[in-house]
């Protein structure tokens, strides 16, 4: 089944987009009320979207998933993940997706529980909808 | 992943940023371009946050805030990480009309846009 999700932010060159999951978007939006925590998300997704090495330390690649990158939040004390999928569509526009919102994280490592949440999420497919 | 889309340039955010924050998103997106440079340059010579920090004589955590975004890259530390990177930062400014041109529709704004580059010293010389 194809899931949809909306549209966040784009890069100024409009080459890349930044879309929310329905699923997370009512989390998201519970903790951008936060003006700490909007700053820093909207800092790590214009980071993501508008510098041509878009990977650091609080955008990483996901080694062991496919084309699954995690976002990494600590303001407030905080420490808490977005999980997001990567794609290109056939004219190579890259499409960036918080797919699964996690409030807290106790460690670095990846358990089993969200191991099996992040194969369920990497078989994700998306339509983006006009 | 399979992504299916047929014009994204169509779609409307959910939400749009007001010009005050969109100004600090701006502002905040000028120091990244300088802050993943040094990035770079720390990986192509093998020199770690610690080391920085330790050579231009600040804190690590202090470094870490800056690179997070938490706190502002100011222009006396960027001096001092140019110095002991041996780096010069060059800027190069582009009216973004002009890309316009380039790209027809993908650019709506008139304003100017600068494209920061590290460059080795011992290269300049």
């Amino acid at each position: 089944m194809k899931k949809y999700c909306y549209l966040y932010r784009s890069s100024k060159n409009l080459e890349r987009h930044f879309f929310i999951d329905p699923e997370c978007l009512m989390d998201i939006k519970i903790i951008l009320e936060d003006d700490k925590f909007k700053k820093k998300l909207n800092y790590i997704i214009e980071r993501i979207l508008n510098l041509n090495t878009r990977y650091y330390e609080d955008y990483i690649k996901l080694i062991s998933f496919n084309e699954l990158n995690e976002i990494r939040l600590f303001p407030n004390g905080m420490n808490a993940r977005i999980y997001c999928k990567e794609g290109y569509t056939e004219e190579g526009t890259l499409l960036i997706i918080a797919s699964m919102f996690l409030e807290k994280k106790k460690s670095n490592k990846i358990t089993k529980e969200l191991q099996n949440r992040l194969r369920i999420i990497e078989k994700y497919e998306y339509e983006i909808i006009i | 992943m399979k992504l299916s889309s047929k014009n994204i340039r169509k779609i409307k955010p959910i939400s749009q940023p007001t010009v005050a924050e969109e100004l600090a998103l701006d502002e905040l997106l000028l120091m990244a371009k300088f802050l993943s440079e040094i990035e770079q340059q720390q990986k192509l010579k093998d020199i770690d946050r610690k080391t920085l920090a330790k050579l231009i004589g600040t804190s690590p955590s202090y470094l870490t805030q800056v690179f997070r975004g938490d706190k502002p890259l100011n222009f006396k530390t960027l001096t001092k990480i140019q110095t002991v990177l041996n780096i010069r930062f060059e800027l190069s400014v582009i009216t973004l009309s002009e890309e316009i041109q380039n790209k027809s529709d993908k650019l709506p704004l008139k304003t100017s846009k600068s494209r920061i580059l590290a460059t080795e010293s011992s290269q300049l010389l």
